[in-house]
């Protein structure tokens, strides 16, 4: 399961690598924390095209429940920017 | 799939495992320390956590020990059919247009320098007769090969991009084999290079009529993407390399 391995360390050192960069930028927004991840796990899930089939439909159900949230924060930013109500 | 068979997978556990620290260290972070990069690798854990639970459930159900056991019977078996038989001439991999459903491997009961061009599908049957020539009588068998082109979800194309996607798909995202391949094609030629093979190559009877299993994969993928029969040439494995030259029949 070597590419496996591969593809969930580079995950991990992407991710923490972006919240080390972002917490040492003084960014406070948790939604751009939350938007970059979703950026990323769905960027790395296509670079890696070559994982089997049933891997694949699997992470692509994961991305679609990421990108279900990230869905969410555009949302409540629209809403804040239209209505001035801060939901999240 | 059993929960209990779920929770062996190491992938599993360590999925488990992120999932529930992350859980843990969201709201912590978030109501009592009050700090949004921690509340962050909360969520980061969260997000590796349920991928690492994703590919667990995706590892195959049989343990590799139980493919490798029952590859090494039929290999073995067919091993004892050629020595007993005396076959020493090289195996021609047929694509699925000229046997009966899949592509299979034909080995020649006599060496023809000059294999015949087959203008009609092979029957399904074991021995076969595959040229006008009372001599053109072969095995017809099914190997390693015939089986994995199934889990491509396309048919390759005949260009050697097409090729290397392909069984890059297969021995590297797949089976996990290999970790790269390179295809390189010229007149009559195909050169793969595998790098980084974790299948070992044995001298034995088998391999010389029919190559090794990498090989044998290879062959059928490319007999397959060119619709055309294919031989294999060369097959040694040097340097974290295994060198796999076809030569693809009219």
């Amino acid at each position: 399961m070597k590419i496996y391995d591969k593809y969930i360390l580079i995950l991990a050192s992407l991710l923490l690598a972006t919240t080390v960069i972002v917490a040492a930028l003084g960014e406070a927004r948790l939604d751009l924390y939350f938007s970059i991840y979703v950026i990323e796990a769905m960027v790395l899930t296509e670079l890696y095209v070559y994982l089997n089939p049933r891997a694949k439909r699997g992470l692509n159900r994961v991305n679609y429940g990421l990108f279900a949230g990230f869905l969410v924060i555009v949302a409540a930013k629209v809403v804040e920017i239209l209505w001035g109500i801060k939901l999240l | 799939m059993t929960s209990k068979r779920v929770m062996r997978n190491l992938y599993s556990q360590l999925g488990l495992g992120l999932v529930l620290a992350g859980a843990a260290l969201i709201p912590t972070s978030y109501q009592l320390l009050g700090s949004i990069p921690l509340t962050a690798l909360g969520i980061a854990l969260v997000i590796l956590g349920a991928i690492c639970l994703v590919l667990g459930r995706t590892r195959p159900r049989i343990p590799p020990e139980v493919s490798s056991l029952l590859m090494e019977t039929g290999l073995e078996n067919l091993a004892s059919l050629l020595e007993e038989l005396g076959l020493k001439s090289k195996g021609v991999y047929l694509p699925s247009s000229l046997t009966s459903g899949q592509p299979q491997a034909l080995i020649p009961l006599h060496s023809n320098p000059q294999f015949p061009q087959l203008k009609q599908a092979m029957p399904k049957r074991l021995i076969v007769q595959y040229g006008s020539s009372p001599e053109d009588i072969g095995l017809l068998v099914t190997t390693v090969g015939s089986t994995t082109i199934n889990m491509l979800e396309a048919k390759p194309g005949s260009s050697s991009e097409e090729i290397a996607a392909a069984l890059t798909t297969i021995l590297v995202g797949t089976l996990d084999i290999a970790d790269g391949i390179k295809v390189h094609l010229a007149d009559n030629k195909a050169l793969v290079t595998i790098s980084h093979p974790r299948l070992e190559y044995k001298n034995t009877w088998l391999y010389e009529s029919l190559g090794s299993p990498l090989a044998c994969v290879t062959a059928s993928l490319v007999a397959e993407a060119m619709d055309k029969p294919v031989i294999i040439e060369r097959d040694e494995q040097k340097r974290g390399e295994n060198l796999i030259e076809l030569h693809i029949l009219e």
